[in-house]
């Protein structure tokens, strides 16, 4: 009798589980196709379903300006937004898994800082010289910010056992950042930095299929990279110590952890700024869709998971206030702080 | 049975410690295979720092470790990742936290070591988990989160994984540390078994030097930056050694290692309190008299009743038989003699025979001419 119910007990979780897992990625994707096409459909213009197709589908002719629009603007927007909010979730849940801690966001190692610093510098030095600024320009610099950040926690890892060493400098390195990007911002003109501060906003505005192409395969490859690494994850989903002893390399892998999370999250902030929030805010949803960690389930979840809810701000910031923009981190600060709030919560009321 | 030790882990001239500083130092030590081998020693001697040394989480600092492969030993640096994870497996005394992750996921971690490139358990890996999980009793937990369970419970889900990775050596920390006494000897019984049945060499720290005793083979003791004593448990449980290995003042509190206990410093003083009692019916007088502060003396008792263990320790005097002997009218004598010295005399229950015939002309006497007389019941 026991037997027999245990059995049930075990079927039915596993039968739960994988109608769970089931009506997720379904829901995510239909969820993913219907933000798209409400993106490209929607905007500021005023552009009928029957001209979409007609763009879409190369059917008839259309005017130009509407089929720049769609085509130039809203689709490589969109597509931006899917791709960047996809790394910037996976970049978060795995720093998350790697500091054992749901509030560790892609950000916490200084990456951001680190680019707004070198966004400052080169707008400074370009518009005085140059007077104006390519976008390309101000990608690479942030880039590069970006990576030089990563350089010197990577170099601090390696010398560092404890990973509360690591965040700590971390968080040092971004507010060093801070201050001399301050710094410069005193010493510049007004007109010089004036965007400086839009930038830091983030905003997937400024897309074309040229970026959106490098993206999809930078994103691309170390999505998959990632992926692959499932199974030492979710070894180090048990502690460190026991991922040691079942056979990972937990110095290298820790190194390429960082790397990876870092390059995803260089990747969205050279293109779109800073976007707070999404790191944070949809791993915790996915796992509370999901109920699970596995790794191999989990990162393609987030990623589509972080794709619907990048697209869903930045259909808002675009239409709510439209022709005008609100800036995506304020979107994403609106949706995902309750989030956030309500997972602190929950966590401190099970932990009591 | 054989006399020939086969020893499965070496180490040899070893220092070890954090960076260049040496905790314990010149450690040479041949583990023996299939035994439960304890490493025993006071806060900070360094017994975590040797199981880190061994399990490769801290580098040696002099000398090397060689783990016995196949018929060679190995030095522990050269064995590849994988491998040393097939060999060794590990269970620390660190409150796991995990998040969503079930009982059974856990466990099937255990298989880490001989899944593929994804981490897939292949049909002999859930065998495996199936039964390591029914031999656990954790049929009911399977699908439990990890993170809800109790630290008993939770104890006995790592042990189980650490099963599952199918060890030669299974190394713990302090293993018992969170448990409940019920829980530790559970915990504690399925170790020897393990080393009985299945021949796992097994490695682990203690604090409660009873339980050490009582479970080990043999013994490795660490103070004062060295290896202090390393042998067979009943060479190195003496009177003398866990005293000196703890710093424990031997005349006032000690581990009596023939009971596995520690008792209370003894009541000094004049004893006005005597207690008549022999087959063990005396330890709980003792220990309330003691409890209290009271100095008392233990009357007659036989070398080899318990109660003489007892009164060796707390009483302030008694007189001694030897065993199987029986009581002299001298000894009488001096009964008597202490009985008028005293103020309260508690009787306890006796039990007579051929040759404590006498005792009776002592409990007389104490009926008639003490001063106060407690029957107990």
């Amino acid at each position: 009798m026991k037997t027999e119910n245990m059995k049930k007990k075990k079927t039915d979780y596993n039968a739960r589980q994988r109608i769970r897992c089931f009506f997720v990625f379904v829901g995510l994707i239909l969820l993913l196709t219907g933000l798209a096409l409400l993106n490209i459909c929607v905007g500021s213009t005023e552009i009928s379903t029957k001209s979409i197709i007609d763009i879409l589908f190369g059917l008839k002719k259309v005017s130009e300006t509407q089929k720049s629009i769609i085509l130039d603007i809203r689709i490589p927007r969109m597509l931006e937004a899917l791709l960047l909010g996809g790394a910037l979730s996976v970049s978060g849940f795995l720093l998350q898994t790697f500091f054992h801690n749901p509030i560790a966001g892609p950000y916490v190692l200084g990456i951001s800082s680190g680019a707004k610093m070198f966004v400052a510098f080169t707008l400074i030095v370009f518009l005085k010289k140059f007077a104006y600024v390519n976008s390309i320009t101000l990608v690479m610099a942030a880039f590069l910010g970006s990576l030089t950040v990563i350089f010197f926690i990577l170099l601090v890892s390696n010398r560092v056992k404890n990973m509360s060493s690591l965040l700590v400098a971390g968080i040092m390195i971004g507010y060093i950042c801070s201050a001399i990007t301050d710094f410069l911002t005193t010493f510049a003109a007004d007109e010089d930095i004036v965007n400086l501060h839009g930038w830091s906003q983030g905003s997937f505005s400024g897309s074309n299929l040229d970026s959106v192409c490098f993206i999809a395969i930078l994103v691309g490859i170390v999505f998959v990279i990632v992926w692959f690494l499932s199974k030492p994850i979710g070894a180090l989903q048990l502690g460190e110590e026991y991922a040691q002893t079942m056979g990972v390399d937990v110095r290298k892998f820790k190194v390429v952890i960082i790397l990876l999370s870092s390059l995803l999250s260089a990747c969205v902030t050279a293109f779109a700024g800073p976007i707070s929030f999404v790191g944070i805010a949809v791993p915790y949803l996915i796992k509370f869709l999901l109920k699970t960690v596995k790794p191999i389930l989990i990162l393609p979840a987030i990623f589509l998971g972080g794709g619907v809810f990048c697209m869903g701000c930045d259909f808002v910031s675009r239409v709510a206030l439209a022709p005008s923009e609100i800036n995506i981190s304020t979107v994403t600060s609106i949706f995902g702080a309750p989030v956030v709030i309500v997972m602190l919560i929950s966590r401190n009321a099970r932990r009591g | 049975m054989s006399t020939e030790k086969v020893c499965c882990i070496k180490l040899d001239n070893v220092d070890v410690g954090y960076g260049s500083k040496a905790i314990v130092q010149k450690i040479n030590i041949d583990i023996t295979k299939g035994k439960i081998t304890v490493i025993i020693g006071p806060n900070g001697a360094g017994k975590s720092t040797i199981l880190k040394s061994i399990i490769r989480q801290l580098k040696t600092i002099k000398g090397g470790i060689y783990v016995q492969d196949e018929n060679e030993y190995k030095k522990l640096e050269t064995i590849p990742k994988n491998d040393f994870a097939k060999k060794v497996s590990v269970m620390l005394t660190n409150k796991v936290s995990t998040e969503l992750m079930t009982v059974k996921e856990v466990i099937e971690m255990g298989r880490y070591p001989y899944t593929g490139q994804f981490g897939m358990l292949k049909d002999s890996d859930k065998e495996i988990v199936q039964q390591t999980i029914r031999n656990f009793e954790l049929e009911d937990l399977e699908y439990m989160d990890f993170n809800k369970i109790s630290d008993g419970q939770k104890q006995r889900v790592l042990l189980a994984r650490a099963l599952c990775q199918n060890p030669e050596i299974l190394i713990l920390d302090e293993p018992t540390s969170f448990l409940d006494i019920k829980h530790k000897i559970s915990l504690l019984q399925t170790l020897r078994s393990l080393a009985k049945k299945r021949g796992i060499t097994i490695i682990m720290t203690l604090h409660e030097v009873e339980l050490a005793q009582k479970i080990s083979d043999e013994v490795i003791c660490v103070k004062n930056k060295s290896i202090f004593k390393y042998g067979k448990t009943n060479e190195v449980f003496s009177e003398d050694t866990i005293n000196r290995l703890y710093d424990i003042n031997e005349n006032e509190i000690g581990y009596d290692p023939v009971f596995s206990t520690v008792e209370f410093s003894r009541v000094t003083g004049e004893p006005k309190i005597m207690v008549l009692s022999n087959c063990g019916k005396g330890i709980d007088i003792y220990r309330q008299l003691q409890k209290e502060g009271v100095p008392f003396h233990a009357g007659i008792v036989y070398k080899n009743d318990i109660d003489y263990n007892l009164a060796q320790k707390l009483a302030v005097d008694y007189i001694e038989i030897a065993p199987f002997e029986k009581i002299t009218d001298e000894d009488v004598l001096c009964a008597k003699k202490k009985i008028d010295k005293m103020d309260k005399i508690i009787l306890l229950p006796l039990t007579y025979g051929d040759s404590n015939a006498k005792l009776k002309e002592v409990v007389e006497y104490a009926k008639n001419k003490a001063k106060k007389l407690i029957c107990v019941p």
